[in-house]
């Protein structure tokens, strides 16, 4: 096990008061294993990833435990965690457009970060291990001496992932890496990253809301909703036998090129108030099969049929038919 | 690495085509010819100047002639050689204030508006308050207090300068901050002294050199205005500004000279300034520098 978190909770203090944004979530990820991390905005998904980085704003407590090979992230203070990101645990971010620092060349970039880690190491090997990691993404090492603007969206989510991986982190924490690209460049980035994923030997946490992509990617699936961990299986068993109402009513809602099927599903009404969070499941007031204990009480989570779920339909019975 | 040489070659030769195919290109190159036309008369005063500009070379209030080209003025002291002499006075002064105002202002700024919080709105605070006071004045109350000298008028007008460095750099931090590549910077473990120097103060340089540019204009023309009203550099030293109120009491006798001159010069040398941060504006400026 790489990474494990335990009953991991970021609160936000605001004007208005707490916000729960992510609630009480814990999963494994193990090694070589990917996680897709998925649930509609607000969810806290991004947050969690964010979390685990300790790249939040001062506003935010981080609670509960994050263990990166048996060290607890959470406890890390700012001096620490320096040192443990981009060495040990990375993050490759959803825009590549902006998060290049537009006045530095790609080869800075990466001799920034190495020196960071390895202040002993001279300006040459530097360069060589980031000549190696842009070949390792497709990238003509020549293109080091260019800056960001002069490269395309695609080239710089490259260079984003050359950069994320060449102190070869355990752990890769990727923010909805493909949003900002077209569907082409999309499916490339994807793949490369896949291939990426075995050869450095990494485990990563894909946070997305593209089922498409976590389909194609992940090993296991954590579904997040309002701060809460709802499901988290196997991606087979998320896509054929959902467990929760509200992973079914979400893979229901993906929009597909059926001619035959125009209406667009969704899923009514909207996340609650991360403030004041209904009192028994969060999910409840959007849940079409709501009992009133869903209400009242918040529901522990279970496991079915090898799938944890946060829901009360299967108390009490273990069938996994709900 | 030939091909290499070759590239950068053609995107310097590109910038230049870019800067002259445009008017402000043109309006950069007016405004930088006449400042090295006035660095120049600064540096080489000694062999440009016909006479020592604080010596008595002639009669008293002559007007322009072969010998005296500019005239002379009410001590018989020759006007062109201390309009040279003057350039001196007023780079010098310009540059240094602003250098003063910029090392206040432009750390000040990158702290505060990096670290945020009851530091910065103190700050923040301090340096409105400043602002708030009408320049010249605060200047001449400064200049008053300090004494005459190049030093304490370079002090004075860098007092009246510095919020202003302050307010662009805080406030271009506050954005520049919550960019991407920063948060990136972050991720990599960079140190944050480290985002400060490299992500942020290259990203948000350009504003602060146009600021400086105007600022040297500025400058000059405090400093003669300071002069002026007496507060400047000692009588007998050559000053545009002093020269300018030395030749306002003559100009009833018709001495128009004594006071046209270093009048064209001040003019002429800000206007050279405003031209050239005009220009180096839209150069640095990448939002209009893309749009070529």
């Amino acid at each position: 096990m790489v990474l494990e978190l335990k009953d991991v909770k970021i609160h936000y203090k605001t004007s208005k008061g707490m916000v729960k944004a992510v609630d009480g979530v814990s999963f494994d990820v193990d090694e070589k294993e990917t996680i897709g991390l998925v649930g509609e905005s607000g969810s806290g998904k991004s947050t969690l990833g964010y979390g685990i980085m300790k790249l939040l704003p001062r506003t935010a407590k981080v609670g509960g435990r994050i263990l990166l090979d048996g060290e607890n992230l959470a406890d890390k203070n700012e001096k620490e965690m320096q040192r443990i990101r981009g060495a040990k645990i990375a993050m490759i971010f959803q825009d590549p457009m902006t998060s290049l620092n537009p006045v530095m060349k790609v080869r800075d970039h990466f001799v920034e970060m190495i020196k960071t880690h390895n202040p002993e190491m001279s300006e040459e090997d530097a360069q060589k291990l980031a000549s190696k990691a842009l070949e390792a993404v497709g990238i003509d090492p020549v293109r080091m001496n260019d800056y960001p603007f002069q490269f395309s969206g695609g080239m710089r989510q490259r260079v984003m992932i050359a950069l994320g991986l060449v102190l070869n982190p355990k752990v890769v924490i990727a923010d909805e890496p493909t949003t900002s690209l077209d569907v082409i460049v999309q499916a490339q980035i994807l793949e490369l990253l896949k291939s990426l994923k075995e050869k450095y030997n990494m485990s990563m946490i894909l946070i997305t809301h593209d089922l498409g992509v976590v389909a194609e990617m992940a090993d296991k699936i954590a579904v997040m909703y309002a701060g809460h961990l709802v499901e988290f299986s196997e991606s087979e068993k998320i896509y054929y036998e959902p467990k929760h109402p509200y992973t079914k009513a979400l893979l229901e809602s993906i929009p597909n090129t059926d001619i035959n099927d125009l209406e667009l599903k969704f899923i009514p009404g909207s996340p609650p108030d991360l403030v004041d969070p209904p009192k028994g499941c969060r999910f409840a007031p959007r849940c079409p099969v709501a009992k009133k204990i869903c209400f009242e009480k918040e529901p522990p989570t279970v496991e079915v049929n090898g799938s944890k779920v946060k829901c009360w339909i299967y108390e009490g019975d273990n069938d996994g038919n709900g | 690495m030939p091909e290499v040489s070759k590239f950068v070659s053609s995107r310097l030769g590109k910038t230049f085509k870019g800067l002259f195919g445009s008017s402000t290109g043109w309006i950069t190159f007016i405004g930088l010819a006449i400042l090295v036309f006035y660095v120049i008369l600064a540096v080489f005063a000694p062999y440009l100047a016909p006479y020592d500009p604080v010596k008595r070379v002639g009669r008293s209030l002559q007007p322009p002639s072969p010998e005296h080209r500019f005239g002379t003025d009410n001590l018989g002291r020759d006007v062109l050689s201390r309009v040279i002499y003057g350039a001196r006075i007023a780079l010098v002064i310009a540059f240094l204030s602003v250098a003063i105002a910029s090392a206040i202002g432009i750390p000040l700024g990158l702290i505060s508006g990096y670290i945020g919080g009851i530091f910065d709105r103190t700050l923040t605070l301090v340096m409105d308050a400043m602002y708030a006071f009408p320049g010249l004045i605060l200047a001449i109350a400064i200049a008053a207090l300090l004494g005459p000298g190049i030093m304490n008028i370079a002090i004075s007008i860098a007092v009246v300068y510095a919020p202003t460095y302050f307010r662009v750099i805080r406030n271009q931090v506050t954005s520049v901050k919550n960019e991407l590549y920063v948060e990136a910077a972050r991720a990599i473990g960079a140190r944050r002294w480290e985002i400060l120097l490299k992500y942020i103060l290259p990203n948000v340089f350009p504003s602060v050199v146009v600021v400086l540019s105007m600022n040297l204009a500025d400058a000059i023309m405090t400093e003669a205005g300071l002069s002026f009203l007496g507060l400047g550099i000692a009588p007998p030293t050559p000053d545009w500004g002093f020269d300018l109120s030395n030749g306002r009491r003559f100009i009833l006798s018709r001495a128009w000279w004594a006071l046209l001159y270093p009048g064209l010069a001040i003019i002429t040398v800000v206007l050279g300034f405003s031209m050239f941060s005009e220009g180096l504006n839209e150069f640095l400026n990448p939002n209009v520098r893309e749009k070529r």
